[in-house]
């Protein structure tokens, strides 16, 4: 790359970095979610890049570290002084002591088991958590406030984003340093072959406790930031949900680039943040998305930028315009799908005698009896599928 | 003494339906190595099917037509996306199920909302089977049961006696040695997850009718099915059972018991100490139900990481 | 002390013993070659002095160390290293990566994660002085994965080599080469293996009789000579059992 491109990549990236310090609250807010599950996916997949272990039980990790952290923020209001730039590393350490006991028996087995115990270990944290009322706070969950720290009140949250960012820099520069280590390469090498590095005397075991143990604890960090920034948190932290997230987001972004994780994550807490305020169907989308690019973008997104082959101009719109058909219609079908099924239209369509009555939707007014209405999104959809059929027909003669 | 005759049966009943789950999956694993995420969702969509096409043509036909129906499912999964992605490694299909399962639960959500819907037992099992000190053993329990055996006796005649079963146990010893058979391959593949999926169509549209169906059955449901495989052992139809029945009847029988290990401290002389600590001490074991199937896990795995009957490396 | 010893090692999968009780003992210093036709159990032998599996009875030690029940790391930390019959290497690590794994395990860098691999120069002189050896310096950053065959199975006995073992275990390390290949590499067995105790597999007659001291001729799991390559040659029972007409 050319000097001069560098540097303007490098001084873009350092704006919008800094930009959320002159955020409102809602924005300095969502900047503040995108680094930390930048952060959080980024350390998930430490332990599939390097060693080829895919745990289904990350938001463990991460729900430990919120809760040491808004317990020691709690510490702090009773007395106790701890500076809350510091704060977040109680985050990293509780996920480190968790990771570490947790770590040791999921790395007894390899491969799809590790993945059912690391889900497993999550189920039964999950499970306990609205029984142990003192540390988990029951359905409630904890509470705390931040205090004002060296100076400055930490009261908006484009102050406390300046924490988020230095720790994420911190964290983020610690995954790719490890990369570099001995100990990086080796846990490399077990991902291809674990057998043979055990006749080279390298107790892999050993090896795979150590990673786990480092994934867990910038995944508690990256919960300890979230924990400082939201001030409260409850046990459905550990549920199903927080555990997934990670796994989309690093295949969505590309789990074999360093910073493709990281990349997916803000991409989708960024969307999801604006969708879900738009259609109860995110989630949907969400899946589906994560679906499509298992299949078709093994190397996820940013992965297949980077690696995959230059086409001509003209074919790579023709390749957007078949997926923009493709989602749109899709998008169409589902939304509708979403009201007719509803129960407020069945209870309109009762009142209406059982007729079909027409439903609005991105601003029209539609008649689900029209053919206009069902038979445009397919014949889009068709022509998005036949154009990308096509495509494929002449990436193969060629 | 009754209480403990109820336990039994309700336990006994609820790990043969882990089994009907269960014997699936571990099938599927066992022969092509895919952890199918989605397994417990096909149980779900079973359980939806059999509602849905029970209020058009009754609760037998339904029985019938729902596995069929989820089999269907499972052989294009198989067909269309597994077959694509299985030359990216077993991750990459594990990846592909997790993803489905997201999806279905979310059009289950879709279509039916977000509360369970009312999949009810058809009014001829209805009924009580037989009475003991007064206490009444349902008779659709009985029901679910038999259907779960009758499964594993036919899987197990099918396995030991049929050409299907010669090549699932060649499979589950040596799949490379099948693999190098050639073309069949593909479609024994097909085969077994459709025959999957069918059991697990089948376990939903029974136990549907008699325990909640809601979106959220499948999450419910998975985890534990995936404790069973792997305290049963990899690809072990006996080891399944085992573990289902083993799991079922734990979790039963520890309903009614209010033990803590605050009073199990008791004899030390330690329970008011341990009491005045909370937390873990007075947890009682009915409230750990939901947690034990997890804690047997990781026990077993401590001292047989091989599962109960799997073969040890 | 003798550097190998096995005394009545079974081994049965399932229903079938494929080692059916061998006596073996390799001394300090010694080149030994384990010959027999396909199948005899010779790998599976290697498997179980490395450590792979456990023999079904019978006491296998190393160095006068009992080790039938150690793990490889363990057997592999006594100073015992293998190369594999079936290539065995890294598929995303570059040659050079590779050899470092072998190279750091043998300074005792394992657990470390303050300073980078690349900064530890001794290491990395020592990978170089390794790959010149083997002819693999022009191709350090290519990946393992990338290289033709033989140049894997070259890596591969780099890999085994940078241990710097007492103990070497060979399984066909010239297998897949061409004549000038193979005998380069016989070439760099012999030195680097000057002074160590050598077991090597070797279909290659040519090879076993100008490298090893001692042979022993494993036929269907039992060990039916062993002795110095001109008392084999002369064995009638090795000739009718194995080497039939192709030994000259
Ligand atoms: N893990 C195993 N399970 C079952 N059988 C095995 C196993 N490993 C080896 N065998 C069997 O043991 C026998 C001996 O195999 P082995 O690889 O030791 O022979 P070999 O002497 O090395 O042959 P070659 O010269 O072909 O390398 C073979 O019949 C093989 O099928
Ligand atoms: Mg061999």
């Amino acid at each position: 790359m050319k000097l001069y491109v560098r540097i303007a990549l490098c001084l873009a990236t350092g704006v919008v970095l800094l930009a959320p310090l002159t955020f409102s609250d809602r924005y300095a807010n969502l900047a503040i979610r995108m680094l930390v599950a930048a952060l959080f996916a980024s350390a998930f997949n430490l332990l599939w890049r390097q060693a080829r272990l895919l745990s289904f039980g990350h938001g463990v990790y991460f729900g430990a570290g919120m809760f040491a952290v808004v317990h020691l923020m709690r510490a702090n209001e009773a007395g106790l002084n701890v500076p809350l730039i510091l704060v977040p590393l109680a985050g990293a350490l509780s996920g480190s002591i968790i990771g570490v006991l947790c770590g040791f028996v999921a790395t007894l087995r390899s491969g799809a088991y590790f993945s059912m115990i690391t889900l497993a270990i999550a189920e039964l944290i999950y499970s306990l958590g609205p029984r142990w009322q003192a540390l988990f706070g029951g359905e409630a969950g904890v509470s705390s406030m931040r205090l004002p720290s060296m100076g400055l009140s930490f009261a908006a949250l484009n102050e406390v984003y300046l924490i988020v960012l230095g720790w994420s820099a911190v964290g983020f520069a610690t995954i790719w340093f490890f990369a570099k280590t001995p100990l990086g390469q080796i846990a490399f090498a077990l991902g291809d072959n674990e057998r043979r590095l055990q006749f080279l005397g390298y107790r892999t075991h050993a090896v795979k406790v150590y990673l786990f143990a480092l994934s867990a604890a910038l995944s508690g960090l990256a919960g300890g930031l979230l924990g400082v920034a939201a001030e409260n948190v409850d046990y459905t932290v550990f549920g199903p949900a927080s555990s997934a997230a990670p796994v989309i987001q690093t295949f969505i972004g590309g789990a074999d680039v360093l910073f493709g994780p990281a990349f997916g994550a803000a991409l989708l807490t960024g969307f999801g943040n604006v969708f879900s305020d738009v259609t109860r169907l995110w989630l949907l989308y969400q899946g589906i998305a994560f679906v499509l690019v298992v299949m078709f973008l093994p190397a996820g997104i940013v992965g297949s930028l980077l690696m995959g082959k230059k086409r001509p101009l003209r074919e790579a719109i023709a390749n957007t315009l078949a997926v923009l058909l493709c989602s749109a219609s899709l998008i169409f079908l589902c939304e509708s799908a979403s009201i007719l099924l509803s129960d407020s239209y069945s209870s309109l369509r009762a009142s209406q005698d059982g007729s079909w009555v027409s439903y609005r939707l991105f601003n029209m007014e539609l008649a689900p009896g029209s053919p206009i209405v069902w038979g445009l999104p397919l014949i889009a959809a068709l022509t998005g599928l036949i154009i990308s059929w096509k495509l494929k027909g002449r990436e193969e003669t060629a | 003494m009754t209480y403990l005759l109820t336990s039994l049966v309700n336990g006994l009943v609820f790990g043969l339906l882990l089994f009907m789950v269960s014997a699936g999956l571990t099938l599927i694993f066992g022969m092509m190595g895919v952890l199918n995420f989605a397994h417990s969702s096909l149980y779900m969509l079973g359980a939806y099917l059999g509602y849905s096409i029970g209020r058009w043509t009754g609760f037998w036909t339904a029985l019938l037509l729902a596995p069929l129906a989820v089999a269907l499912l499972g052989a294009s999964i198989e067909r269309f996306m597994l077959r694509r992605v299985h030359r990216h490694g077993h991750a990459q299909e594990l990846l592909l199920t997790f993803g489905l399962a997201l999806i279905i639960h979310e059009i289950v959500k879709l279509v039916y909302g977000p509360y369970p819907v009312e999949y009810t037992i058809p009014t001829e099992l209805a009924r009580t089977a037989f009475n003991v000190n007064g206490l009444n053993i349902p008779l659709y329990r009985l029901f679910i049961g038999a259907v779960a055996v009758s499964m594993f006796v036919s899987l197990f005649l099918m396995m030991k006696y049929t050409r299907v079963g010669l090549i699932v146990r060649a499979a589950l010893s040596q799949p490379l040695m099948v693999e190098s058979l050639g073309h069949n391959v593909g479609f024994i593949f097909l085969l077994v997850f459709a025959i999957g999926a069918a059991l697990a169509g089948l376990a939903g549209a029974v136990a549907g009718a008699f325990y909640p169906t809601g979106p959220n059955m499948a999450e419910d449901l998975g985890s534990i099915v995936f404790v069973v495989v792997v305290v049963g052992g990899l690809g072990s139809l006996e080891g399944a059972l085992v573990a289902s029945l083993a799991i079922g009847l734990l979790t039963t029988l520890t309903v009614g018991l209010d033990w803590t290990l605050a009073g199990a401290l008791a004899p030390l002389g330690l329970s008011g100490w341990a009491a005045s600590i909370g937390g873990p001490f007075s947890i009682t074991l009915s409230s750990l139900t939901g947690s034990l199937p997890f804690i047997i896990m990781l026990f077993v795995l401590l001292v047989r990481p091989a599962g109960l009957m799997g073969e040890r490396a | 002390m003798s550097a190998i010893s096995l005394s009545a090692v079974t081994k049965r999968f399932g229903s079938s013993e494929i080692i059916r009780g061998v006596d073996l003992t390799v001394n300090v210093g010694e080149r030994h070659a384990l010959i027999g036709p396909n199948g005899a159990g010779k790998s599976t032998l290697f498997n179980l002095i490395s450590g792979q599996f456990r023999p079904t009875s019978g006491q296998i030690s190393l160095n006068g160390r009992r080790s039938d029940r150690e793990s490889p790391e363990t057997i592999a930390r006594r100073g015992v290293a293998r190369s594999f019959q079936i290539t065995s290497l890294f598929a995303r690590l570059t040659v050079f990566d590779t050899v470092r794994l072998g190279v750091m395990a043998n300074h005792g860098v394992r657990f470390c994660f303050w300073r980078t691999a690349a900064s530890q120069r001794a290491v990395t002189n020592d990978v170089l002085a390794l790959l010149e050896d083997v002819n693999l310096l022009h191709r350090a950053s290519v990946l393992a994965g990338e290289l033709p065959y033989s140049e894997q199975r070259a890596l591969e006995l780099a890999v085994t080599l940078a241990l710097r073992p007492e103990i070497i275990l060979l399984d066909e390390p010239t297998a897949g080469m061409s004549v000038e290949e193979a005998a380069q590499t016989v070439a760099l067995v012999r030195r680097l293996t000057a002074g160590r105790t050598l077991l090597v597999v070797e279909h290659d007659m040519d090879v076993v009789f100008s490298l090893c001291d001692r042979i022993s001729v494993l036929v269907h799991g039992q060990i039916i000579a062993t002795g110095a390559p001109d008392e084999i040659a002369k064995d009638g029972r090795v000739n009718e059992a194995y080497l039939g007409k192709g030994l000259h």
